[in-house]
């Protein structure tokens, strides 16, 4: 099967600054991926070169099998969103939406507006949209024609929470009527539990790609312990442990777990659950990036 | 050239919304109206008409010259290059569509500019045009006095034709400029850097024809030539070309107007293809 993107040893400088270093990058057809890396790693480099705004130095990048040199075919199938968007001022909502409906020569779909949450300013001028509805309107453009894959970098920048939750919404339906979406972030909260896929980009190289599941496997294993009485549940279990809400993080195998949770129940303390904690994407990150550049 | 038609619509819709593009077409069609309305009326109307068109010209042309120039640069410096060039549009056929677009303007600058110069001239009266001899002695010692002579070349049906021809040698003109601009603002990412240059590039090329040739001696008289004569640059090649040299002349013109307006372009657009648009 064909990966949606493809890009093998990719690199690209910009005077003295090396923005890649080599980046392999495999985002599988029907993936919902996150591109995840500090600020300044080479992520809207990479997504610029797929889009064809920027030529790399070495390497090759793909868009299902097809050169993003040969751009007009590769990009035929593809919608972007780069960066912050923006659109001629002077286009209100509606033409802006026409616009890029006519660049990809498929009809305009109004309800995209709505889809995003600008209905009611479909006849207003870009010009006058705050940074937060020009974003709302770029994901409504990048919607146009139903792409098979969506590029978008950083769509949550200058959203509030609604809008953050509109995208995360917007983002699941689109994987799930089959199109592929490779998302870039820098803040690991807003794709935990919303990605399959994930690569880590540090200094120009990916250092983990793949399922996000696989990717949380390994590390030490922890147990949250969630028990009535936290302070004698802690000097019960007689180890080190991180308390929070009503609720104890260990650092412990199976056995040792349920060897804790045993001895607060000795000890009169109530055991509500006691389950198993999977690595985050946050630890991850901070494994690799060595807490350089925070996400 | 995929997206050229896409690129096209968009851009005539934006240029004929844009504020500089009608306060251009305006100011071009007033300095005409102008210019030939308050000509001397001994002055013919064909030759007030000519002079008249050339003002207005002039002014047209920096317009063009400043919209080309911002066509692109503006773009990039605006960001909005990321809202169009992802989508599958060629980057040559971007350029050409904004080229093509502002030809498109060109033209519409040249019939306001014309039909007002033409208004302002009809109240002076066409006809043929007589010049003056003046009275004097030559080298041999024969002497003369003054005359209004009419050179057939001046006769109103010959005068009708220069008139037409002249009209239409504008428009290459005028897309030598938006060539011009084309080319730098596709160098260059500043809008502001890009209308300087362009400016500063097209001045001493003198890119406008002569229209003022229409009638050369009756011209002479006219209001402001000093200052229309300083604009249109360093070469008077259609002053005293007789009618029938006329196409002659034009055909160069044209030829060399349309490699500017189309070649120039190209190299833009072969330029901006390459570059890396990190704006």
């Amino acid at each position: 099967m064909v990966a949606a993107v493809l890009c093998q040893g990719l690199k690209k400088r910009y005077g003295p600054h090396e923005a890649l270093r080599g980046l392999d990058l495999e985002v599988p057809e029907g993936a919902l991926f996150g591109f995840l890396g500090p600020n300044g790693a080479g992520k809207s480099t990479t997504l610029r070169i797929l889009a064809g705004l920027v030529r790399a130095d070495a390497g090759r990048a793909e868009l299902h099998g097809t050169d993003v040199r040969r751009h007009v075919a590769a990009s035929a199938r593809t919608t972007f969103l780069i960066e912050n968007a923006v659109f001629p001022p002077h286009l209100t909502a509606r033409e802006t939406l026409r616009r890029a409906a006519s660049f990809l020569r498929v009809p305009a779909d109004e309800t995209q507006l709505d889809r995003v949450g600008l209905g009611h300013a479909r006849d207003r001028r870009t010009g006058g949209f705050s940074h937060g509805m020009r974003q709302r309107l770029g994901l409504a453009c990048a919607l146009v024609g139903r792409p098979d894959l969506l590029v978008l970098d950083e769509p949550q920048n200058g959203l509030d929470p609604q809008g953050l939750r509109t995208i995360r919404d917007l983002l699941r339906e689109e994987n799930s009527r089959g199109a592929t979406v490779l998302v870039s972030v820098h803040r690991l909260a807003e794709v935990e539990g919303l990605c399959t896929h994930a690569a880590l980009i540090v200094a120009g190289r990916a250092v983990r790609a793949g399922p996000v599941d696989r990717l949380l496997e390994g590390g030490e294993p922890r147990y949250r312990i969630s028990v009535s009485d936290p302070r004698r549940a802690q000097e019960a279990m007689g180890i080190p442990c991180e308390a929070s809400d009503g609720t104890l993080v260990i650092n412990a195998d199976r056995e040792r777990a349920a060897a804790a949770a045993a001895a607060c129940v000795r000890a009169g303390v109530k055991v509500f659950s006691l389950e198993p904690l999977r690595r985050t994407l946050d630890e991850l990150y901070l494994e690799e990036v060595g807490g350089a550049g925070g996400p | 050239m995929t997206g050229f038609l896409a690129t096209l619509r968009a851009e005539v819709r934006d240029l004929f919304r844009h504020p500089l593009a009608w306060a251009g077409i305006a100011a071009s069609a007033a300095a005409a109206f102008i210019f030939a309305r308050y000509a001397p009326h001994r002055d013919n109307g064909y030759t007030v008409y000519g002079a008249a068109l050339h003002a207005g010209a002039q002014i047209a042309g920096f317009f063009l010259l400043g919209l080309s120039a911002i066509a692109v640069s503006g773009e990039r410096s605006r960001g909005t290059v990321r809202f169009v060039l992802p989508r599958p549009i060629a980057r040559s056929a971007f350029v050409f569509g904004k080229a093509t677009a502002l030809a498109a303007l060109a033209l519409a600058f040249l019939l306001f500019t014309a039909g007002t110069a033409w208004a302002g001239a009809r109240g002076h009266g066409f006809g043929d045009v007589k010049a003056e001899a003046p009275a004097g002695e030559d080298d041999d010692g024969f002497h003369y006095v003054d005359e209004e002579v009419v050179d057939p070349a001046f006769l109103e049906a010959a005068m009708r034709r220069r008139v037409l021809l002249a009209t239409l040698l504008v428009l290459p003109a005028l897309l030598t400029a938006t060539g011009l601009g084309v080319l730098v603002s596709s160098l260059l990412a500043s809008p502001a850097a890009a209308v300087l240059v362009a400016i500063a590039v097209a001045l001493p090329l003198n890119y406008l024809p002569e229209v003022m040739g229409l009638a050369p001696d009756a011209a002479r008289a006219l209001p402001f030539r000093a200052a229309s004569d300083s604009l249109s640059g360093l070469v008077d090649f259609g002053r005293h070309l007789s009618t029938s040299d006329w196409p002659a002349y034009g055909a160069v013109h044209l030829l060399g107007a349309l490699l500017a307006a189309v070649g120039l372009p190209l190299l833009g657009a072969a330029f901006f293809s390459r570059a890396d648009l990190t704006d």
